[in-house]
């Protein structure tokens, strides 16, 4: 049962547990502090009522027993001297008696002592009667009849002394029993006492106990999560929060990664813009006699009557020239990239548009293609030709290492990628003899080839087409057993950072 | 009218380009005139010679000189112009919609003088009559 509770407590939230507790606390707290008073306003009760009633009652018998024995002795002293003043006095004890007695009536609520004092009040008005005879016999010197009545009167008075005493007996019963009254209640409270204060010292010990481990604790970990890292022992709201934290930071460090690629993205497009300035002005330089030179030898071709070795040179110089025009089509490519015309399209549909285009290329170099492919992807924002070409500048890169044929798959597939959101992408995979270490880190970059006749800009704009699309173009893996490049673009609805 | 009587002006800042252009139109039995630049151009075409058909080969790395072409194109609306130039380079000019004929700056000159014929027998049907316009896929 205990342990049900536990783990029910466990289940809490840190914000129920702590207002569960504070209640607690505070209800015992309440508590003990209602008893408190309570048992102060009941002492207060008790002693008020015993001052007002048994102790005024006790003091009045004491006084009726001394006025009563006060009045047995100035009648003795009557019948010695026959003295005036003793009568006198006797009246003033008479008097003091009654009123005595009235304060007992006012202040008696016992059903007992208004018995007592009835019978007191009837004794005594006996014992005055009989007291005055006992004074006129004295006075007129009738002493021997005086002293044989004040004998008989004793009785009466003993009695009337007897009352007083059981009257006054009755209240101190009654002091007794307000005592052990008060007794109970103290009793009562310490009782409560000695279960309250534990309970409300383990209550705080508790609340204490939950504040460092779950809320100061945590904070302590959260202040130095960048040097820990995410503690496990976090949970429930703070958790989160630490989680929030962990995220807020992540994205900070992503944003800054991003920033970061950014300006390295900028500062590479300032170095790429002046390389590829500087690559125009001189294409372009080369480019207008370069086709002087071809109009010039096409003319020559059609009026010279070559042996068949002069004809082999004729062609080379051709071939050559052929081959310098397209390294410069590929600079003034690189240097003015055209503008990008996106359109929503599936890359599929431009994977089989690519591999359509190089069918006879493929089968030339005895190189075999398979696409793996669910469904088709979903729609990205891409300009058909551009992508069309950095993906053929993958194949043919692929056809050209794997030099007496092979294979390539490509993989298509869609994910979401963190930050980017949901991505497609292409794995392209050859079984060529892969691309040395050395060159690795090299192989984007513009003007770097490992071929003899490479202008080393494949790459170099198939990723910068990726990249304007708001992808990428990574090398995934390379060895002896083939290369893998992954293409990936933003999905439609995320393609934010296409570049139009 | 005999092609000794049709005029054409070859503008091309190359010099070997443009003597080479010049050799092979006037093997070919045309009046050719030259033009280095923009000024000579003008020129030519404000004498009191006649010019039938501008071939302009002028580019700049940054693409077609678009003044020249708006210039000719606005002030000689009647003078054919046919650009011999790299279509790669060329931009999203309007005024090149305007112009009579484009042909690819390559190596061989059939295609351009396969064009300047097409181009002459549309504009000037009754001056080479006899000159029936090669199929051209330019």
């Amino acid at each position: 049962m205990a342990d049900k509770t536990f783990h029910s407590l466990h289940r809490l939230s840190l914000r129920a547990k702590l207002l569960s507790l504070l209640i607690v606390l505070v209800v015992a707290t309440l508590t003990v502090a209602g008893m408190t008073l309570w048992y102060v306003y009941g002492t207060q009760k008790i002693f008020q009522h015993m001052e007002k009633s048994d102790i005024t009652a006790l003091l009045s018998a004491q006084g009726l027993q001394k006025e009563l024995m006060a009045q047995q002795g100035l009648t003795t002293y009557y019948s010695l001297d026959h003295d005036n003043k003793w009568l006198v006095r006797l009246e003033n004890n008479n008097k003091q008696f009654e009123k005595l007695l009235n304060k007992a009536r006012e202040t008696n609520y016992l059903d007992q002592g208004r018995t007592i004092l009835n019978n007191i009040e009837s004794d005594y008005l006996h014992y005055i009667f009989s007291r005055k005879e006992v004074i006129n016999l004295y006075r007129k010197n009738l002493n021997k009849e005086g002293v044989e009545l004040h004998r008989k009167i004793r009785a009466r008075f003993q009695s009337i002394y007897d009352l007083c005493e059981q009257y006054k007996q009755l209240h101190q019963e009654q002091i007794r029993y307000a005592a052990v009254n008060y007794r109970n209640q103290a009793k009562i409270l310490t009782a409560l006492s000695l279960v309250s204060v534990p309970l409300s010292a383990f209550l705080a010990v508790w609340i204490g106990f939950i504040l460092i481990k779950h809320i100061l604790d945590p904070i302590r970990h959260l202040a130095r999560l960048e040097e820990d890292g995410v503690p496990d022992i976090l949970s429930g709201e703070v958790g989160a929060l630490s989680e929030r934290m962990q995220n807020l930071i992540d994205d900070v460090e992503n944003a800054y990664e991003m920033l970061q690629h950014s300006r390295d993205q900028v500062a590479q497009s300032e170095k790429m813009a002046t390389v590829g300035k500087l690559a125009a002005g001189m294409a372009h330089s080369i480019r207008n006699p370069l086709t002087s030179v071809k109009m010039r030898l096409f003319s020559l071709e059609r009026s010279l009557n070559l042996d068949v070795v002069q004809k082999e040179d004729f062609e080379v110089i051709s071939e050559e020239i052929r081959h310098l025009d397209t390294i410069i089509r590929n600079f003034l490519e690189f240097s003015r990239p055209p503008k990008l015309r996106p359109q929503s399209v599936s890359p599929s549909e431009l994977v089989d548009s690519t591999l359509n285009l190089l069918s006879h290329r493929l089968e030339s170099c005895g190189v075999v293609v398979t696409v793996c492919r669910n469904e088709n992807l979903p729609v990205v924002n891409a300009d058909t030709e551009q992508f069309k070409e950095a993906l053929m500048n993958l194949i043919l890169n692929a056809c050209e290492a794997m030099v007496d044929g092979g294979k390539i798959s490509i993989t298509e597939d869609s994910m979401t990628i963190a930050p980017y959101g949901k991505m497609a992408t292409l794995t392209i995979v050859d079984n060529g003899p892969g691309i040395p270490a050395l060159f690795k880190d090299d192989i984007f970059k513009p003007f770097y080839s490992t071929k003899e006749e490479g202008t080393g800009l494949g790459l170099s704009i198939s990723n910068r087409i990726m990249t304007e699309h708001g992808g990428w173009l990574h090398l995934k893996d390379s060895g002896p057993q083939g290369t893998s490049f992954i293409m990936a673009l933003p999905l439609k609805d995320a393609s934010t950072w296409l570049r139009s | 009218m005999q092609r000794t009587e049709v005029r054409i002006l070859i503008v091309e800042r190359n010099r070997r380009m443009r003597d080479f252009l010049r050799r092979e139109f006037s093997r070919r039995n045309f009046l050719v005139e030259d033009a280095g630049n923009g000024n000579e151009l003008f020129l030519k075409l404000d004498s009191d010679i006649t010019t039938h058909l501008v071939v302009l080969a002028v580019n700049t790395p940054e693409g077609l000189d678009r003044g020249l072409l708006q210039q000719l194109i606005t002030n000689y609306p009647n003078v054919p112009v046919i650009l011999h130039s790299y279509l790669e380079e060329l931009s999203d000019d309007p005024f090149l919609q305007k112009v009579a004929g484009m042909v690819e700056k390559s190596g061989n000159l059939e295609n351009l003088t396969r064009m300047v014929s097409i181009v002459l027998s549309r504009y000037y049907p009754d001056l080479i009559e006899n000159d029936k316009p090669e199929s051209s896929n330019v």
